[in-house]
């Protein structure tokens, strides 16, 4: 082996210790940074929207909710909207959050649909897309009655 | 003084500082064109300025943000001016930068030696934009809310990690207390920094190389030349102010706009970004479905990507404009398609905006009026009034938002026509004007505050 100069050396520590500060760093500047994606999503939980047979069936009915949230570090109650639609097999329960980039959809009386007012998404009663570009029907809660109430799953 | 200067140009350089960066010869076919860089400089010194300003009373919390920014508005001395400029200078910027860089692009100042000059302006552009997105969630109202909802929503299009995208950006899945203290941090921390940086770089470079002049370079000889201080200085100058005029008046007679505090229950809101970003908000309603991605992320990332290589696709030393037809041709379109997009978005908008406009006028005294017919109805027996609730009928809160007059008026006479299968009666005795003063009094409906 060849002897290693003191340049050489110094060169060599000063590149090694470089590199070993900034991976002693960057290890938890990283996982700080992607803590959001590594934390699990919780169960959510169930929240009741009231008497199940106020909700007659012919067109979807909007529903205001509200519960509390944990928003990071504080507990907020939030304010949600859900339309509920009386179908033969049982009620379900339509997310006004429109699949495309997450507007709130509407319900239009006059055209009996529902209206996204961003880039013109329409979702018939049953929540399937008829027009814009929304990707997929809007999305439905999960649903049980319990005592007669009505409970959709919130995240 | 001249002693003091000796003392300090002794010590630290003053005088190779001043021959560098302000009596650097420039060609002399310089022009007011060449002003849009530091025109946009200066608004960046404002927009430092008048940011660290706000940063004094600005909370970065859901509730805190809202109220902070309207006690600014309403309250602080000067606070609207403050922040009518910042928010002003902001749209400027969104300008300027585009002008300075179609500038660059038709003088073909981007080729050899000065590639690394204009890639660091693509960054600097990129991070123009960044600013604008981040400074638009901070006052946490309405239309902050939704423009962010739906940006990062366009991020999570991003095939496979753009789930992982957006929850970093969000710090979570919804848009809440941490997504604003991200947004704030990089605001007023990470995008600073990063614009110190690159535009440090950007302008030593500039000196470094010498401005490229005109593209007829017989017209570029430097002995011919001036130094950049004082009459370029003053020609830059001239531009800063008329641009700080432009903004005091904006910011006095306009001010910056702070809608309602954000409200995910409200679909009556009509969602839209500030202007310079409604080319990019009307290219998505075009791509339909599984195509959507193509809007969000395709197109626009092509676009930076060829930006960033221009001057390694267009490497041939001729400069002159009519001898770069395809150059020209390409960055006109671009050009011509942003200004179409952005012009269509506003024309499709206004039929929307006029609807509700319609829907939105209210007049007090009606309301006043049809809050006793409200009541000698007996509406108050099914639908909630002000505060009280009866669950047999839905809330009206926002309901003649959601129904144009002639449908409430249609409702009233004969619910089932409309509605059908309600069970609301027919109210058909009433007279119009009275069925007017009680939509004026369901207008004037307001949730409560929660708690
Ligand atoms: C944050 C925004 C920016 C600032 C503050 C800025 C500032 C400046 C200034 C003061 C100059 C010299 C005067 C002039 O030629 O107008 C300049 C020149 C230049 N800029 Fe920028 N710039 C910005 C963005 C950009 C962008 C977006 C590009 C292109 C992608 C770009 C590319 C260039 C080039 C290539 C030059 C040299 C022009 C020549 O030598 O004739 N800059 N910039
Ligand atoms: S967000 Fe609904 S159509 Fe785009």
């Amino acid at each position: 082996m060849e002897e290693i100069g003191r340049r050489d050396f110094f060169g060599l520590l000063a590149k090694g210790l470089g590199g070993l500060i900034s991976t002693l760093l960057a290890v938890p500047l990283g996982g700080y940074l992607l803590s959001p994606v590594l934390r699990k999503a919780g169960e959510g939980g169930w929240v009741s929207l009231g008497r199940a047979d106020k909700f007659a069936p012919g067109r979807p009915v909007r529903v205001e909710y509200s519960y509390e949230r944990e928003d990071g570090w504080m507990k907020t109650k939030v304010s949600r909207y859900a339309f509920i639609l009386r179908r033969p097999d049982g009620l379900v329960a339509f997310s006004p959050v429109c699949t495309h980039l997450g507007c709130s959809v509407g319900w239009n009386e006059e055209q009996k649909n529902f209206h996204c007012p961003c880039h013109g998404g329409v979702y018939d009663p049953e929540g399937k897309v008829l027009a814009g570009p929304p990707p997929k029907p809007l999305t439905q809660f999960d649903t049980k009655v319990e005592e007669g109430k009505l409970f959709i799953r919130v995240a | 003084m001249k002693k003091i200067y000796r003392f300090l140009d002794e010590r630290l350089g003053l005088e190779a500082f001043a021959n560098f960066w302000l009596k650097k010869l420039l060609p002399p076919s310089t022009n007011w064109f060449f002003t849009l860089g530091g025109a946009a400089l200066f608004l960046f010194t404002v927009q430092i300025i008048t940011g660290i300003f706000l940063a004094l009373y600005y909370a970065p919390t859901p509730n805190g943000a809202y109220a902070s920014v309207a006690y600014v508005q309403e309250k602080v001395l000067f606070g609207k001016i403050i922040r009518g400029i910042h928010y002003w200078a902001a749209s400027f910027l969104m300008v300027i930068v585009p002008l300075h860089l179609l500038r660059v692009f038709f003088w073909a100042a981007y080729k050899k030696p000065r590639e690394l000059t204009w890639i660091l302006g693509v960054f600097l552009l990129l991070l123009t934009a960044a600013f604008a997105f981040t400074g638009y969630l901070l006052p946490w109202d309405q239309k902050g809310y939704w423009a962010t909802v739906v940006g990062t929503n366009m991020m999570g299009l991003v095939p496979v990690i753009g789930e992982y995208i957006l929850k970093i950006v969000r710090g979570g899945m919804e848009l809440g207390a941490l997504a604003l203290t991200r947004f704030y941090a990089v605001h007023i921390l990470i995008l600073p920094a990063l614009l110190v940086f690159f535009l440090g770089l950007h302008l030593f470079l500039i000196t470094k190389h010498g401005s490229a002049g005109s593209w007829n370079e017989s017209k570029n000889d430097l002995s011919q030349g001036f130094p950049f201080y004082p009459k370029q200085a003053a020609r830059d100058l001239v531009i800063a102010f008329f641009l700080i005029a432009a903004l005091l008046i904006l910011s006095w007679k306009a001010g910056a706009p702070l809608d309602d505090i954000a409200d995910p229950t409200d679909e009556t809101y009509i969602p839209r970004p500030d202007w310079y970003f409604l080319f990019l908000f009307q290219l998505l309603k075009y791509f339909p479905g599984k195509l959507e991605i193509i809007g969000a992320i395709v197109l626009p990332g092509l676009f930076f990507i060829v930006l960033l290589l221009l001057p390694f696709i267009d490497k041939k030393p001729r400069r002159a404009p009519y001898r770069r037809p395809l150059a020209i041709f390409f960055g006109g379109g671009t050009v011509f398609a942003l200004v179409l997009l952005t012009f269509l978005s506003i024309k499709e908008d206004r039929k929307l905006r006029a609807a509700q406009a319609e829907a939105a006028r209210f007049d007090p005294i009606l309301a006043q009026a049809g809050e006793k017919l409200f009541a000698q109805n007996g509406c108050e027996g099914c639908h909630e009034g002000d505060g009280r609730i009866a669950a047999t009928g839905p809330s009206l809160i926002g309901a003649a938002r959601r129904h144009s007059q002639e449908w409430l008026i249609l409702h009233f006479k004969d619910p089932q026509s409309v509605s059908p299968g309600s069970i609301m009666p027919k109210f058909d005795y009433l007279r119009e004007e009275e069925m007017i003063k009680l939509i004026h009094y369901i207008k004037s409906l307001k949730k409560l505050p929660p708690g």
